[in-house]
Formats: C-alpha cells, sequence, structure tokens
C-alpha cells in the first residue's frame, strides 16, 4: 500500500515537471490569456506593433508585454520610442535568439561603466565601417545602365 | 528605597512565610497539595502540546519508518509535497515572469540595438574588452 503511494508520488512529481518544461503547443496558446480584445485601449495602442503577433504566444509571454506596457508611460520618449521600433523583431526571434540576447546585455550591465561605453563604441563604429563596405560591394551594379 | 532595604525586606517577609507554613494545619495542607495536583492536571491537557505532539508523532513516524504500513502517514506526506510542489511553482512562474519583463523592456530601451546583442563580434568583446 505504502509503495502504491510512493509510486503515486513519484507519478504526480514526473508528470508536474514534465507540463512546466512543456514548450507552447497549440492547445496552450489557444488557451492563453489575455486575448487581444481583452486589452485595454492604451495597451493596444502601446502592443500595436505585436497585435499580428498576439495570438501565437503564450500566456507567460502575453502577461510580460502587458506588464511592459502597463510601464511605457513612464519612459522617456526616447526609451518609448526605441520600445516601439523593436517590439516586432523581438517578438519574431526564436526563444534560443532572445535567451543569447539576453544573456549577452546581462554580461554587459554587470562590467564597470567604462568598459561597458567602450564595448558600446567598438560595435557601433563596427557597424560604421561595415556599412560602406557593403555599399561599395553592391556600387559595381549601379553604373551598368 | 535601596537595594539593601529591600534585601532585608525580601528576608522578613520570606521569614514570615517560613513560619507560617510551619503552623498551617494538615486540612489546609492537604487542600492545597490537592489543587496544585488539579492544576498540573489541566496544565498537561492543553489542546496545543497535544496537537504537537500528534505532529510530531507523524513526522518522526515518516522520516524513521518510511516502508511502515501507516496509510495516513503516507497521505499526509504526498498532501505536504503537493502542497509544497505548488507553492513553490507558483512562486518560480510569477517571478520569472516580472523578471523578464523587466529585463527585457531593458533590453529593447537600451542605446544598442537587438542586434548587436546577437552580433557573435559582440559576444567575443564581452569575454575579452
Amino acid at each position: 500500500m505504502v509503495k502504491a503511494a510512493l509510486t503515486l508520488i513519484f507519478g504526480l512529481l514526473l508528470t508536474f515537471g514534465a507540463v512546466a518544461q512543456q514548450s507552447p503547443g497549440d492547445a496552450v496558446v489557444k488557451s492563453a490569456r489575455p486575448l487581444w480584445s481583452e486589452l485595454s485601449p492604451k495597451q493596444q495602442a502601446v502592443l500595436a506593433p505585436i497585435a499580428a503577433e498576439w495570438d501565437k504566444l503564450d500566456t507567460t509571454r502575453r502577461k510580460k508585454w502587458v506588464a511592459i506596457a502597463n510601464r511605457y508611460p513612464k519612459m522617456k520618449p526616447d526609451e518609448q520610442q526605441r520600445l516601439q521600433s523593436r517590439m516586432q523583431d523581438w517578438a519574431n526571434l526564436t526563444p534560443a535568439q532572445r535567451r543569447v540576447a539576453r544573456e549577452n546585455y546581462q554580461s554587459l550591465k554587470q562590467l564597470p561603466r567604462p568598459q561597458r561605453s567602450e564595448i558600446r563604441q567598438k560595435w557601433q563604429q563596427s557597424q560604421q565601417s561595415a556599412a560602406p563596405a557593403q555599399e561599395a560591394t553592391a556600387a559595381p551594379d549601379a553604373p551598368a545602365k | 528605597m535601596n537595594a539593601q532595604q529591600n534585601h532585608e525586606l525580601a528576608e522578613k517577609i520570606v521569614k514570615l512565610l517560613n513560619q507560617s507554613t510551619h503552623q498551617m494545619n494538615a486540612q489546609t495542607a492537604t487542600k492545597l497539595l490537592e489543587a496544585r495536583k488539579e492544576a498540573l492536571a489541566h496544565f498537561q491537557e492543553k489542546p496545543a502540546r497535544a496537537w504537537t505532539s500528534s505532529w510530531a508523532t507523524v513526522v518522526v513516524g515518516c522520516i524513521t519508518e518510511p516502508f511502515s504500513h501507516n496509510l495516513r502517514a503516507g497521505f499526509v506526506l504526498l498532501a505536504f509535497l503537493v502542497a509544497v510542489a505548488g507553492v513553490v511553482a507558483w512562486q518560480t512562474m510569477s517571478q520569472q515572469g516580472s523578471e523578464t519583463a523587466e529585463l527585457d523592456q531593458a533590453l529593447l530601451t537600451d542605446e544598442l540595438p537587438i542586434n548587436a546583442y546577437l552580433d557573435k563580434g559582440f559576444d567575443s568583446w564581452l569575454k575579452r574588452p
């Protein structure tokens, strides 16, 4: 009898673990809340860039976006602008890409301020030098007409 | 009244009480003894003490005799585990949600674009600035 009870306990724990690890499947997304129609007009306005993706998000991600939308009025204007322009790209990344980005962001935050700004500058410079190179490779085709 | 006076007064009181005790008749002494016994008996029957000891028995039983045939202890253990798992899961999920919201908001409003944090070169700068 006790053996049966112990088996039941382990069975329940295993089931619980499996449910916790489960990736959002169709059923999870269909029952996800809140629905887009349940959002307030203000929340809908902030989250407009990801309106088309909303139905594909699970409950955890929807709640995260609602939390961000609720903090939106307290953000600085430039932060609001950045958020709006990046939201859609962020929602379309794979979970693995989002994890990498979060890890890199947190690693950067842990560095001392001078080192942080040095890395930022390096990246921005590398982007600026990459842009003319791309234009140069595209240029030979242009005067052909 | 200073400390010495206090001490002297206390000694006098003790002396008087001792004298009275010796002069007490047998009937009064018996009554006092009975009252004391009754008070002690009531103290032992306090419900809180009984509850604690019964729970202690269950817990000790679970630890010392995990394979005993005590079905009730098994169910108590099961209920306890399920409750703990539920509380831990709920706390973890709510905490994870709010932490990710804060982190994602910070990342999305950062000076650097998302691409920077996905750049392999950026990753190597972080390791060797």
